[in-house]
This record gives C-alpha cells, sequence and structure tokens, in this order.
C-alpha cells in the first residue's frame, strides 16, 4: 500500500537496525522485521546501543516464536528473544497471545514512542479465540470463583494454556488463566494487583523456563509469599527438529503434561 | 551556520589549538587514544571550519548537516574542536575521565554538537544511511557526514552498509576515513590488509577520492568537488594520516594508541606545540 515507506535491506540485519535507529533520530516511526532470531540476536548490540540506548521510537517484530519454524532447525527456533530483548533499557515486550491481543499490541506500537519488541507466532497458528478486554498488560481469559491458583500465560502458548485450564477444570480443580501480552513500566504493578489473591501462580512461554517470561513475573512478586512455577522449555530439545506440536510434546508443553506438573507441584506444596 | 573560506593560516593556528587542548584533556585525564584523536586533527579543522553547516548557538537546528564520529574512542580532539568553537564552555574541557562528566571517554551525544554516541565500531554508519535516507524522503539538502577509522573498517557491518548506500541512491552521505594505518595491536595490513581502498569503494558504487589527510588544501578541495559533484553516488574520502600527528615522539607509533602521556612526555609533547 506504501511502496515508499518499505525498505528491503537484504540479509543484514545490523545494517538494516542502524538504518532504522537513523530515521528514527529523525522523527520517523520504524518497524523492522524478519524471522525471531535474526533482527534479535544478529543485531543485538545495535538494538542495544543505537536504538534502546537513544530511546528510540522502533518496534522490533519478530515472526516465529518459540518454535513455530520446528522443522528449520535450532537456528530458527526463538526460544531465549524473551530473555534477550527483556534486558534491554527502555525496551517494551508486546507479546501476544491471540489476534486480538495482536491488535492491541499493534496500536501500543503506534501510540508509545520507546523501544518495542513485538514477538508473533507464524500464521495458521492455533489462535485462542476467547474474548478478553481492551489492551492491558493483562488480559483475563478465564477467572473463575475463589480459586488459589492462576496461570499466566505468554505469547503464542496461550491455545496450550486454554486446553490446560479446560483439563483441569473437568477434573475439579479450578484454575484461573490470564494471558499477559504486555511487559511495560505498568508490568510490576499489573501483576502484583492480578495475583495479589493466587497461592500459586504458574507462568507458561514457549521460551527458556528461566530468565525469560517466568523470571520476570517472579522479580515482580518477590516481596510477596506466592509460590511462582515457571513452565518453558529446558535446553535438552535443542538438536531436536519438527513441527510446532511436536516439539512442544518432547518439551513438555503439552495440555497433559502441564496439567500434570501444576497438580503434582501443588501436592508437594500442600 | 559557521562556515567560512578556505584560510591556511588560519586552520593550521586552529589544527594547532586543538591538538593543545586534547594533549591537556588527555594529561589530565590520564586517559587513552591520543594516537587517533591526532591523526584526526586536520580533517575536524577542515570540515569544522569550512564545511559542515552548523551553529553553535543552535546546534539541534533541523536545517544543520549531521556530523557523526564513528570512531567514538578519538572523541577528545572532536570535544576540544566543538569547545574552541564555543559549542559549551572551554572549561568542561577539564572534566573529561572525571565522574558524572559530559564528556564520556567515547563521544557522547550529550554533548552539544556531537550527534550520536558511538563507543563500539561500526555502528555510525549504517545509522547514517537512515539518517541520509530521512533527507531524502523529505527533501531536504542537508548533508551527512561519517569520520571512521580504517581499523573499523574490520567491522562487517559496515560492509552491508557500504554495499547498500549506493543502491539507496545516497549522494547526500560522506564517508571519511581517517586512515592512519594502525590499530589497537598493530599495524593495521598486518591484521586485515584493506587496500586496494579506492578500487573497492570504486567497484562498490562509490564516489572515491584518496587525499593526504594532514594537508588542509587538499582536504578542502575534495570536500568541495564531492560538494559540488552531480554524480548521484555516496562520496567516500580516503585520508591517510599519521596516527599521533603533530608530536615527534608520538607519530607512527602503536603505544600512543592506549599509553597516557606521564609529566615528562606532557611537558615535552606541549614544548612541541607551543613552539610549532
Amino acid at each position: 500500500m506504501f511502496p515508499d515507506r518499505f525498505l528491503n535491506c537484504g540479509v543484514a540485519e545490523q545494517n538494516m537496525t542502524g538504518i532504522a535507529a537513523g530515521l528514527a533520530l529523525e522523527g520517523y516511526k520504524v518497524f523492522t522485521y524478519s524471522i525471531a532470531n535474526f533482527n534479535t540476536f544478529r543485531c543485538i548490540e545495535q538494538i542495544r546501543n543505537d536504538v534502546c540506548y537513544n530511546n528510540l521510537d522502533v518496534t522490533i517484530v519478530s515472526v516465529g516464536g518459540g518454535f513455530s519454524y520446528g522443522n528449520l532447525g535450532y537456528s530458527h527456533h526463538a526460544v531465549q528473544d524473551i530473555g534477550l530483548m527483556a534486558l534491554m533499557p527502555n525496551i517494551s515486550l508486546l507479546l501476544p497471545g491471540n489476534s486480538m491481543q495482536v491488535k492491541y499490541c499493534t496500536n501500543y506500537s503506534f501510540e508509545f514512542s520507546n523501544p518495542k519488541y513485538l514477538r508473533l507466532g507464524k500464521t495458521g497458528d492455533q489462535l485462542n479465540s476467547e474474548l478478553l478486554e481492551k489492551c492491558a498488560v493483562v488480559n483475563t481469559v478465564y477467572r473463575g470463583v475463589n480459586n488459589n491458583t492462576a496461570i499466566l500465560s505468554t505469547s503464542n502458548i496461550l491455545s496450550v494454556a486454554s486446553k490446560v485450564k479446560k483439563k483441569l477444570n473437568k477434573i475439579n480443580s479450578d484454575i484461573d488463566l490470564y494471558s499477559v501480552s504486555i511487559i511495560d513500566k505498568n508490568f510490576n504493578e499489573a501483576i502484583n494487583r492480578i495475583c495479589l489473591k493466587y497461592e500459586y501462580v504458574f507462568t507458561i512461554e514457549e521460551h527458556l523456563d528461566t530468565l525469560g517470561f517466568g523470571s520476570l513475573v517472579q522479580k515482580a512478586l518477590e516481596l510477596t509469599s506466592i509460590k511462582v512455577i515457571t513452565l518453558g522449555l529446558d535446553n535438552s530439545t535443542y538438536k531436536k527438529v519438527g513441527g510446532q506440536n511436536y516439539l512442544r510434546n518432547l518439551s513438555g508443553l503439552d495440555p497433559y503434561t502441564i496439567a500434570n506438573k501444576i497438580l503434582s507441584y501443588k501436592k508437594k506444596f500442600n | 551556520m559557521n562556515r567560512s573560506n578556505y584560510d591556511l593560516k588560519k586552520l593550521t593556528k586552529f589544527s594547532l589549538e586543538v591538538r593543545k587542548k586534547t594533549m591537556e584533556m588527555i594529561y589530565h585525564a590520564n586517559a587513552s587514544h591520543i594516537g587517533s584523536a591526532f591523526s584526526m586533527v586536520e580533517l575536524l579543522t577542515v570540515l569544522y571550519n569550512c564545511f559542515i553547516n552548523i551553529s553553535s548557538k543552535h546546534p539541534a537546528d533541523p536545517k544543520r548537516d549531521r556530523f557523526l564520529l564513528s570512531k567514538g574512542h578519538a572523541c577528545t580532539s572532536l570535544y576540544s574542536t566543538l569547545a574552541i568553537l564555543d559549542f559549551f564552555d572551554l572549561d568542561i574541557l577539564r572534566s573529561y575521565g572525571s565522574d558524572n562528566s559530559i564528556l564520556m571517554s567515547h563521544v557522547s551525544s550529550e554533548v552539544p554538537g556531537v550527534e550520536f554516541s558511538t563507543g563500539s565500531l561500526g555502528h555510525a554508519l549504517p545509522v547514517s544511511l537512515g539518517i541520509a535516507l530521512a533527507a531524502k524522503k523529505k527533501s531536504c539538502n542537508w548533508k551527512t557526514i561519517v569520520l571512521m577509522s580504517d581499523g573499523e573498517l574490520n567491522e562487517g557491518s559496515n560492509w552491508e552498509a557500504f554495499l547498500m548506500a549506493p543502491q539507496m541512491k545516497l549522494n547526500n552521505l560522506i564517508v571519511i576515513i581517517d586512515n592512519n594505518k594502525m590499530q589497537a595491536l598493530g599495524n593495521t595490513d598486518n591484521i586485515i590488509n584493506l587496500e586496494p581502498l579506492e578500487l573497492k569503494f570504486h567497484n562498490f558504487g562509490w564516489q572515491t577520492s584518496r587525499v593526504n589527510g594532514h594537508n588542509l588544501s587538499e582536504i578542502y578541495n575534495s570536500l568541495l568537488e564531492f560538494e559540488n559533484s552531480s554524480i548521484c553516488k555516496p562520496k567516500i574520502l580516503i585520508a591517510d594520516t599519521i596516527k599521533g600527528k603533530g608530536i615527534s615522539f608520538m607519530e607512527n607509533s602503536l603505544l600512543w594508541h592506549y599509553h597516557s602521556p606521564d609529566a615528562n612526555e606532557y611537558e615535552k609533547a606541549m614544548k612541541e606545540l607551543m613552539n610549532a
């Protein structure tokens, strides 16, 4: 639609990010786009020193978070990107769980002028279609009555989290479910406000379970007595190749395994 | 905006003043990189006196030319240049190297007149492509100028930009290479040989020129030729320079990449500059 607003920078992510910084310095709102590991890891110093240090209006849009491109091998498994980007100064992380949150997060990119990281899944994702509220750091997917346990899901694992909730609800172990799609300066307050009433909070992400979304939630809740358990990947599957569901199952990120983990953790702490 | 005609006597005196102020700064801060700072003094002299449109009173004027120092470790001679031209008070130069000084030991955009902070090499050129592109999009005729070192041409990120700039037809972009042929741990050509530089850039699609980087009139004439050129290519000036130029015992000496002058060396150096 706007060909003069699109620049193909070729297979050159460091230059692309530098150009983005230069345009943003001159007042433009800029989006960079690539498959998840490439416009993050490949050019992280440009993101750090040129974009984030100068607090520039650049949104780094990644497609293929988690195992979205699982068949293509480890070079295309985006399983450390949330942690990496969370370390940058001034950045907001935008991690939508469904199409409605993608819309919210895209609007957020236009509204705010600090650096942003927008992590998408892939077309053809099974997107959860439950009704969510307006754009917020945390959207409620399901809230029961007096539940003492909540799942905080982020990014493109929401459909799995939703199935976990259904499984647990069926066996009378009701849990509440939230999708956290924005990590910005309001994150800590929002997480504390939402989680205040819970005894257990489980975080789920298609990302390493350490130093990712779950760790940010643990940090936010560190002054509370809430038990926060992070569920995600470890590095044991790094040489595995296959479709997204296959790799999720291999990594224990399937609804059955997660539901059992939640039950056994709760039993252990009781 | 500050721009004056070529005046050899005035420019020679200016270069000397920059070296004096830079030497003082580095000695008092016990700092490094004097060799790198001194090799680019004549380039800064011609740029800031005759070529870059920017006002010390309005350094953020949107119509200004943008100058980016990619070799940010050589910031001291740029800071001296800006202070002498009244972008900020000369006294502030004494704070270089101190806690919480705005004069960071790699060039900082907190300093009036400094366009972009650098410290890691290979960053400013890609950024300058974005800046020059913005000028094109807005149909503005201000220029973007980047000063780089030869050592930093080792960084691959630069070559992504060297390949792309001609494709983008950025004839409003000028790159200057301070080619002092030395880098931190040795001679450039012993580490990664860069020559033939002109041929490389010519074949990449750049308009190229090569000068003695300490000859003020050669620098001036080359930049003027670039400015008046109707060739729709980005421009690159390779300036052959001497690391540590201006102090006899510092010239072409790798020691002076990192070494900071002690009291004796400082006294000897200042004596040379006073008698120059």
